[in-house]
């Protein structure tokens, strides 16, 4: 599904090269809930950008269905962007001046394709927003702006689905409806979930947790492995 | 706690013999605390005995069955009514914490570390459920495990708290 | 103070585009503003000059009623001591010797001058030594002639003359530029007045005296005195006014350039508006945090105002700069325009600099006094936790903006020049309204060509409409404005036409050096092709007091029963009076300050006279700068006999050259000046036609103006929503549909500023062609030309102007915008 080999991303600030990833190596199989954890700034935001396809690699290769992202075009890159993959934010990027609706449905708009009405109901009745398809993003709280932010980036039934740390801004108990979510979509529609978090109660929805440090992937762990616990503690305490 | 009273609750839902009492719970609890049939099958004699449950009868392959008296209906209805109070040291890792003070445990770190660690697993494990939970629709159980992970950010949040001093 | 001063300087840049567009329109806005003023100043100054240099340093000159007088006659009346410094003229009409042209072509037309050193005459020397005794002649009559100092000049029956000074084109002397202009032009020379008189035959005679007396004179007590003096005598005294009234009808020209001027400022004014209030709502919050900290409102307003003061200052330093520049290059435009010679100028710099200087300074500062209201007003509570602010949808439009943008429209429609400004106000304040319902009809078109990019589009254009509808007005207004101007150059010379054929009185006329006598009109009627001619009186240089004290002066035409008027009466009252009756030219009359009825003081050939004004003239004579009064009353009061001028009718205006030159052969020696309808036409319609490009220049500049403010406002509406922009390109915008929205954006302010900036001209078109101010000059018409022009223009550029943002907006970093702040 997802194949990144030797992946390195370099920034310029002044004349100054900063290194952000510094050789990654991941494969991520397909219906994969995959959590990237790890210390702010240690490349992990960045590679979920590479992975959208926000920004290309310094050098390595990324493969998404097998096919190369980075020698991509910047338009091919955005036509995989609304068409295979769905972005959630920390800070749910609504669009302001447009209705719950009108945010949910932009993908398949932007595409130019028709939205069926059947589509977004569900999905609304999944996100629990009924009634709220004609309010602006800044008459709903936190909690309901980033489902809307889940349901637009889930309108257009994408294979893979980037969360930047979604629950971030958001309460004990709202990132846990949040996840819910996240946990129930996957269950029925077996997507690819690339997850960026600080959050332990989070990570534990994850198939797999990798870890970030300074750039490199210092572990990573399965659920079914023994030390998974001992290994978070290692990491998180 | 009370198995006497979540037979009761059994019980209250129908008639049933032991065996299917034993399951029942194990349903009820999603497994997560096995009981084994003595325990059940003494709890039903005591509950007989104070006239909480009543055998009509047995069933066709002999296995002796049980209904909910009127008085064991008030029992359930005044437990469930009662509030639960919570006591200090009825935590058993902050009687550890206590007593590993009072000596001046040299080790205190490593308790507290492996403490931590063990909630972890439980952190992790019980989010692990609460997804299956949700994806079961199963919604009273993953009301408890989450107020079970609140407990759990409430005492790795102390935990930390002791670890600095 | 430096370091607050840095502080500011740093939030000026830190929108580097932004503040460079609005910088560029405030140089634009300061640029054209200060060239109109250069130009008004000098050529006004211009004008005054050739008059001055015309009238010399003289206070007084003598004339007669029979063109000529013997010096002795007025030696007797003059008293000596009171005389500073004194020339007398005499003017005779010759023919220089060539070998080919007309008489017409080479007719000269002598100034003998009594003494070639003298303090009242100065003429621009380009060659020679113009104090030598000798021929004198102009740098244009130089070229004709191809003659240089030093050759001489053989005139028919008089002699020949070494030629001591070339002069510049002046007031003084002056040459036709080219042979054909020699048809109804004289060649203008200086020569000696002794030998001129010997030449002409007129030994001891001059044409006028002109005096400057000492500085203790009392200048009103010896005018009395000499009225006195010379009563009853052809002679006559008159102060010398300098008064160009006369000669150039420049009125129209200089509203124009008010206008204009006033229109680049008031649109940079509000792309600099738009900038600071702009600049004040993305830094609400900035100003609450400060005001947190013990800000006053009045610490928010100064700092503010030093950001405006960088706009204002280097927008006049630049904007005076490159306007002095532009300022000699509308003067030069306008000049070859209006006089058909070289005329060698003197910038005027001082007034219209100073002026500039001050406004320049002074309106970023009034564009910034409304969002400097609001910044000093920001609530700390709400602009620190303000929910970002963002507005969904249409906001209710301001009911009081709509109100007093209706009355503004109204007063607009009041029939006065200066009362548009008001339907340009009530078109500003009213344009969220107009662009709603034009968005009513545009916002499917603008869905159907740019689909889903259309739509977002016209998102960002409800977002920002009012900044939007700013923008658009000024475009609006560029468009409109051009049109107007447009029509009113494709209407006026055909105006004019009219109006000349109808208040110039015939077709050819005729001025001789002799009044004409009976036998003379006798001959002319009998020329084959005249209809009728008829003689009448002229009497020049009459001097008068307007309202405020100035002296002034036109000239006084006859009309009598049997001569076709060679004016329209536009208003007449039913009053009689004693005194006799006069009709006043419009501008006359508004130069005077006085109405229909009053009466009307002049100082005329026979001393002062009363007159009662019967009515208003409207004439071409004299650019309508004239007096009309009864042949008898010149004969009977005014002490003036001869009747010096003839007007002929043709039969056919092809007649018209042949009967000029059958008058050239017949009465060639006498004729001072000729001129013909038709040669007046098509000087007027020359002169509009060569102000047309240049006015089509400057509103060209007026629209680009408005571009800029367009380019400015796509980039803040991009810069404002650079977050949604990122966030838009994230969930799969490609660069190509954001560069549309963008594009479709501009495309829309194009389309509605052009669509009501034409509604808006056809207003004003409207509006002038039933105004009685423009007297029915400009006639109902719409500009196709132009119009295709306009909306051709505005489109493009406002797609030019969108061209930088949309890709500007196109190349925003998704990951930065993302969490751009």
């Amino acid at each position: 599904m997802i194949e990144i080999s030797n992946v390195t991303k370099e920034y310029k600030t002044g004349n100054e090269k900063v290194p952000i990833l510094k050789g990654v190596d991941l494969s991520i199989s397909e219906g994969e809930f995959v959590c990237i954890i790890g210390p702010s700034g240690s490349g992990k935001t960045t590679l979920l950008h590479l992975l959208g396809g926000l920004d290309i690699p310094t050098s390595g290769n990324i493969q998404l269905q097998g096919s190369e992202l980075s020698s991509k075009s910047e338009k091919q890159r955005t036509l995989i962007r609304r068409r295979e993959i769905g972005f959630v934010f920390q800070n749910y990027q609504l669009l302001p001046t447009l209705t719950v609706y009108e945010n949910i449905v932009f993908p398949i708009h932007a595409d130019g394709k028709k939205v069926s009405p059947k589509e977004v109901e569900t999905l609304l009745e999944a996100v629990d927003l009924k009634g709220y398809e004609k309010r602006f993003p800044h008459e709903l709280s936190g909690g309901q702006q980033q489902r809307v932010a889940i349901a637009r980036a889930l309108i257009h039934n994408p294979k893979i689905l980037l969360a930047d740390e979604p629950t971030g801004n958001l309460d004990r108990q709202r990132s846990g409806d949040i996840l819910d979510l996240l946990a129930t979509f996957h269950y029925k529609r077996k997507q690819t979930i690339v997850m960026v978090t600080h959050d332990m109660f989070a990570a534990g929805y994850a198939d797999r947790i990798i870890l970030f440090k300074d750039g490199v992937i210092e572990a990573e762990v399965k659920r079914e492995d023994d030390d998974y616990a001992k290994f978070l503690t290692r990491f998180m305490a | 706690m009370s198995v006497k009273h979540s037979l009761l609750a059994l019980l209250y839902e129908k008639p049933r013999h032991g065996y299917e009492l034993k399951t029942g719970f194990e349903e009820l609890v999603q497994g997560m605390w096995p009981l084994n049939a003595g325990q059940v099958y003494t709890t039903l004699d005591r509950l007989e005995r104070d006239e909480f449950v009543t055998s009509p009868g047995h069933d066709k392959k002999d296995r002796k069955l049980y209904t909910i008296t009127n008085a064991g209906q008030e029992e359930l209805w005044s437990w469930l009514e009662k509030p639960v109070g919570r006591s200090l040291l009825k935590d058993e890792f902050y009687f550890k914490f206590l007593c590993a003070s009072h000596v001046s445990y040299e080790n205190k770190q490593t308790m507290i570390r492996n403490q931590k660690e063990t909630m972890l697993k439980d952190v992790l494990h019980l989010t692990h459920l609460k997804k299956q939970m949700v994806i079961m629709d199963n919604k009273t159980m993953k009301m408890l495990i989450e107020g079970a992970l609140l407990h759990l950010e409430a005492d790795l949040k102390w935990l930390d708290m002791i670890a600095d001093v | 103070m430096l370091s607050s001063l840095l502080v500011s300087w740093r939030n000026v840049t830190r929108h580097k585009k932004r503040f460079l567009f609005t910088l560029i329109a405030t140089v634009l806005g300061v640029a054209v503003m200060t060239s109109m003023f250069i130009a008004k100043g000098t050529f006004a100054n211009l004008m005054e000059e050739q008059e001055a240099l015309y009238a010399g340093e003289a206070d007084f000159w003598v004339q007669s009623s029979d063109r000529f007088f013997s010096e002795q006659e007025w030696n007797e009346v003059l008293e000596q001591e009171q005389i500073d410094a004194s020339v007398s003229s005499l003017f005779v009409h010759g023919f220089v010797e060539q070998e080919s042209g007309s008489l017409a072509e080479n007719s000269v037309r002598f100034t003998g001058v009594s003494n070639f050193q003298n303090e009242l005459i100065a003429l621009p020397v380009k060659d020679g030594d113009v104090t030598k005794e000798g021929l004198i002649i102009t740098e244009n009559a130089a070229k004709l002639w191809k003659k240089k100092v030093g050759d001489k000049v053989t005139f028919q029956d008089m002699g020949e003359m070494e030629i001591t000074a070339i002069v510049y084109e002046g007031a003084m002397l002056n040459s036709p530029k080219t042979m054909e202009e020699a048809l109804y032009k004289d060649f203008r020379v200086m020569v000696p007045l002794e030998t001129l008189q010997k030449w002409a035959g007129k030994e001891g005679q001059i044409s006028n005296y002109r005096f400057r007396v000492k500085e203790d004179t009392n200048k009103n007590e010896l005018l009395t005195t000499y009225q006195t003096g010379l009563a009853g005598t052809s002679l006559f005294v008159q102060p010398i006014v300098m008064d160009s009234k006369q000669n150039n009808d420049v009125d129209d020209m200089y509203f124009v350039f008010d206008l204009i001027a006033i229109l680049s400022i008031f649109i940079s004014g509000f792309i600099a508006f738009n900038m600071i209030h702009t600049s004040i709502l993305e830094r609400k919050k900035e100003i609450a945090i400060m005001k947190s900290l013990g800000y006053t409102s009045g610490s928010v307003i100064r700092l503010i105002l030093r950001e405006t003061g960088f706009l204002a200052v280097i927008g006049t330093f630049f904007g005076i700069g490159i306007g002095i520049w532009l300022g000699v290059f509308v003067q030069d435009i306008l000049i070859a325009a209006i006089s058909s010679q070289e005329v060698s100028y003197d910038l005027v710099l001082g007034e219209p600099i100073i002026i500039s200087i001050i406004i320049g300074l002074l309106f970023p500062f009034l564009a910034a006094a409304l969002p400097l209201y609001k910044a000093g007003r920001t609530p700390i509570l709400e602009g620190m936790f303000n929910k970002n602010g963002t507005q969904t949808g249409f906001k209710r439009l301001h009911r009081a903006r709509i109100i007093i943008g209706l009355v503004c429209t109204g007063i607009g429609l009041i029939d006065n020049v200066w009362a548009f400004l008001f339907l340009f106000i009530g078109l500003v304040l009213l344009f969220p309204l107009w662009m709603r319902i034009a968005g009513f009809c545009l916002h499917p078109i603008v869905g159907l060509l740019f689909r889903f990019s259309g739509k977002q589009a016209i998102q960002s254009i409800k977002q920002f409409e009012n900044r939007i509808a700013n923008t658009t007005a000024m475009l609006a207004i560029g468009v409109c404005l051009a049109l107007f101007m447009s029509a009113a150059l494709e209407a006026l010379p055909k105006g004019m036409e009219k109006e000349i054929r109808a208040t110039y009185g015939g077709d050819i006329l005729v001025e001789k050096e002799t009044p004409w006598t009976d036998s003379e009109l006798g001959s002319l009627m009998e020329m084959e092709g005249v209809q009728t001619a008829f003689a009448y009186k002229e009497i020049p240089n009459v001097t008068w007091l307007t309202k405020d004290n100035e002296l002034r002066e036109f000239s006084l035409m006859s009309y009598s029963e049997q001569s076709s008027l060679p004016f329209m009466v536009t208003d007449e009252t039913d009053q009689e009076s004693d005194y006799p009756a006069i009709y006043v030219g419009e501008r006359a009359l508004t130069e005077w300050g006085g109405e229909v009825g009053d009466v009307f003081s002049l100082n005329t050939p026979a001393g002062e006279q009363a007159f009662f004004v019967k009515g208003i003239a409207q004439t071409t004579h004299y650019s309508n700068y004239v007096g009309i009064v009864e042949e008898s009353v010149m004969s009977d009061e005014l002490n003036w006999p001869g009747r010096y001028h003839v007007m002929l009718d043709v039969e056919d205006e092809s007649h018209i050259s042949t009967v000029l030159s059958e008058i050239w052969n017949q009465f060639g020696a006498d004729i001072a000046n000729t001129d013909t309808v038709t040669n007046n036409i098509e000087q007027t319609t020359r002169a509009i036609s060569g102000m047309e490009e240049l006015m089509q220049g400057l509103l060209l500049l007026i629209i680009a103006i408005s571009a800029v403010g367009v380019s400015n406002t796509l980039f803040m509406n991009t810069m404002e929503r650079i977050r949604e922009l990122g966030t838009m390109r994230a969930i799969g915008f490609t660069k190509g549909q954001v560069r549309r929205m963008i594009v479709a954006e501009g495309l829309f302010i194009g389309i509605v500023g052009v669509i009501f900036g034409t509604l808006y001209g056809i207003l004003v078109i409207y509006l002038n062609s039933i105004s009685k101010d423009a007297q029915g000059l400009v006639s109902f018409i719409i500009p196709w030309n132009s119009f295709a022009l306009a909306v051709a223009g505005g489109i493009i550029f406002t797609l030019l102007a969108s061209w930088l943002p949309s890709r500007a907006a196109s190349r925003i970093p998704v990951k930065e915008a993302i969490n751009y702040e």
